[in-house]
């Protein structure tokens, strides 16, 4: 087992007259299988990137990122959608946001499918022990 | 328009043998802009005591208009009680089960789903006990329809 600890903060001194500054941790115990923090090149085929693999009822932790570069290394602007296999759409990256997010309680994998060309994807895996 | 960062940073010093730190940090922007959204709920606090699916950000139904701008969603189970659990499902697919403590922050695509009727992807949150589980959410976005007064 070891210790996963994800911080999130979300900062705005404009959004509403309210500042905004809060930060939200959690030290999370993990356990194989994992992934350490990875890079892959995403096509438009989505079956293709699968990055997680189909869960058997544990819960993973999942953490995209869009890099904002393709395969050559050139800029894009194009958005990279995260999807459960079968080509279900749960969200969109544009260059450089991420997502961090629990997956589980089904039996379907995580994969990324670029909206066109390619998309260098930051991606990694934790089970929840 | 506003500025609002969201910044995730994931540590461990016994996952792997090389201790894993990554950082990363976005302005929350308008779909294919670099404006920023504008737009947030707040963020709000809910306490449940049933384990009926609820809808936490309701569908947008029949308006073409929001589809494809930009929603980010963070949601935050509160409870102290390791093996109370949401499950969190988007229209109509389970996405995830958020454990207590545990917090997603995603983005949260709008098209229409499967449900017909012009429905797009509600997100859904059930808690598994109904003893009483405290959530605490936020949504910012650019743009969202709110339920019409009857």
């Amino acid at each position: 087992m070891a210790t996963l600890t994800p911080t999130l903060s979300l900062i705005s001194t404009d959004a509403t007259n309210d500042e905004l500054n809060f930060s939200v941790t959690k030290d999370l115990t993990i356990v194989a299988p994992y992934t350490g923090v990875a890079k892959t090149s995403v096509t438009t085929t989505g079956a293709n990137n699968i990055i997680q693999p189909a869960t058997d009822g544990q819960t993973y932790y999942v953490y995209v990122k869009h890099t904002g570069v393709d395969a050559s290394g050139s800029t894009v602007t194009t958005t990279l959608n995260i999807e459960l296999t079968g080509d279900v759409v749960i969200g969109k990256l544009a260059p450089n946001e991420f997502m961090f997010m629990p997956v589980g309680g089904h039996s379907l994998g995580v994969q990324l499918q670029a909206s066109s060309g390619t998309i260098v994807a930051e991606y990694a895996y934790f089970t929840r022990g | 328009m506003a500025t609002t960062t969201a910044a995730l940073t994931i540590s461990s010093s016994d996952l792997v043998g090389d201790a894993l730190s990554l950082s990363t940090s976005k302005e929350l922007h308008k779909a294919d802009t670099t404006i920023g959204v504008d737009q947030t709920s707040g963020i709000g606090c809910i306490y449940l005591t049933a384990t009926t699916n609820i809808d936490l950000f309701g569908a947008i139904v029949d308006t073409p208009a929001f589809e494809g701008k930009s929603h980010w969603v963070y949601i935050n189970n509160k409870s102290e009680t390791p093996t109370e659990y949401a499950t969190i499902t988007i229209g109509d697919k389970v996405i995830g089960r958020l454990y207590a403590g545990d917090w997603m922050f995603m983005p949260w695509d709008t098209a229409e789903d499967t449900h017909g009727d012009n429905k797009h992807a509600d997100i859904e949150l059930a808690p598994s006990v109904a003893t009483g589980m405290s959530f605490e959410y936020a949504m910012f976005h650019e743009g969202f329809q709110l339920t019409t007064a009857v």
